[in-house]
């Protein structure tokens, strides 16, 4: 071990971080001469930067361990069953305004013009509580449409673009 | 980020998490369902993060996980490190100098399993991974200065572990 404060003006420490510094890509340029100095001078520093140098060799060996095949179906389910129980499901959140939207547009289209037209008689209690009772019918229709869409879609994606490519990963443990 | 755009994504980080979550928990099984939650996670959480930004919320969601389950572990279910590196069959009679890489391998592994899970993380995100300072204080979610502290201490401690071994580089 160094003195803490030695000629060379680098400690053990100061070394050993410049050390990793310098495997790192790091190390300034001009601390790299002071380093060479310290290691010349210093057995242990010397050691530290060879284990160093087994570490990264013996890590950066390491094999991939690929994610199982049937993994990743899991994970479509697991996100589907996130969403559909998911209280605070952004996605789910997200979906209502849209159908709101889209039900309130299909109630525009379809009575709009009705109430548009000056000879037709006011409507009765009975008229606006059936029409009021099938927007919300068109609401939740529309609604399923969209999650049917989005389930299709999902397969879809389950289907033509994940599941074969998984097929083609070779699984195989270290 | 769209499906097609989430599938390009899973396909090029899902073995990096898993694999990472593995050499973090030697644990096949925990390792597999961590980085399942961690792609559910992201395709919920798709609106939030563009796709530049997934690798990191990856890698960053995965360590979470993977230290909160550390937190939460009773029992162990850990593999040997030996099992997940051993060598194939007809590569055990190999000539002396892959015996010796192979008492090396085992040593430093040995070591890393005895570090806290943030050393141990930062050592593989740096050692195996060959994430830079930058992507690793991102990940982890510490100021650069902090991460360099973190990763230094790490290594000598490793380095002490090593020396338990006895095994010399």
């Amino acid at each position: 071990m160094m003195p803490r404060e030695s000629a060379i003006a680098m400690t053990c420490d100061a070394a050993q971080d410049a050390i990793q510094a310098r495997r790192d890509g790091e190390l300034p340029a001009v601390e790299t001469n002071r380093l060479d100095a310290h290691l010349n001078a210093c057995g242990e520093c010397r050691e530290f930067d060879a284990a160093l140098e087994t570490v990264g060799n013996v890590l950066r060996s390491l094999p991939a361990v690929p994610m199982p095949g049937d993994a990743l179906a899991k994970v479509w389910e697991r996100a589907e069953r996130a969403r559909l129980s998911g209280p605070a499901s952004i996605h789910r959140l997200l979906s209502w305004p849209t159908a709101a939207v889209a039900a309130a547009l299909l109630f525009v289209v379809l009575v709009g013009p009705l109430a548009l037209r000056p000879q037709e008689p006011q409507f009765s209690d009975a008229q606006v509580a059936q029409a009021a009772s099938e927007a919300e019918y068109v609401l939740a229709l529309t609604g399923r449409v969209l999650a049917r869409v989005e389930q299709e879609t999902f397969e879809q994606v389950i289907g033509e673009h994940v599941s074969p490519a998984l097929e083609r990963i070779p699984i195989r443990l270290p | 980020m769209d499906r097609s755009q989430f599938g390009q994504i899973v396909q090029q980080h899902k073995d990096r998490i898993h694999t990472y979550a593995v050499w973090m928990l030697k644990d096949f099984d925990a390792a597999g369902d961590i980085a399942q939650e961690s792609l559910a996670r992201l395709w919920q959480h798709r609106g939030e993060i563009h796709n530049g930004a997934a690798r990191t919320w990856l890698m960053r969601t995965t360590h979470r996980l993977c230290v909160d389950r550390l937190r939460r572990r009773t029992t162990r279910a850990e593999v040997s490190f030996d099992d997940l590196v051993r060598p194939p069959a007809d590569a055990e009679s190999g000539p002396p100098a892959m015996a010796e890489r192979d008492e090396a391998k085992t040593a430093v592994l040995e070591a890393l399993a005895k570090l806290s899970p943030r050393d141990r993380a930062v050592v593989l995100m740096r050692e195996y991974d060959g994430m830079s300072y930058e992507e690793m204080a991102a990940t982890l979610g510490v100021p650069l200065s902090a991460l360099k502290t973190t990763l230094y201490r790490a290594r000598r401690r490793l380095k002490e572990a090593l020396n338990g071994t006895g095994v010399t580089p």
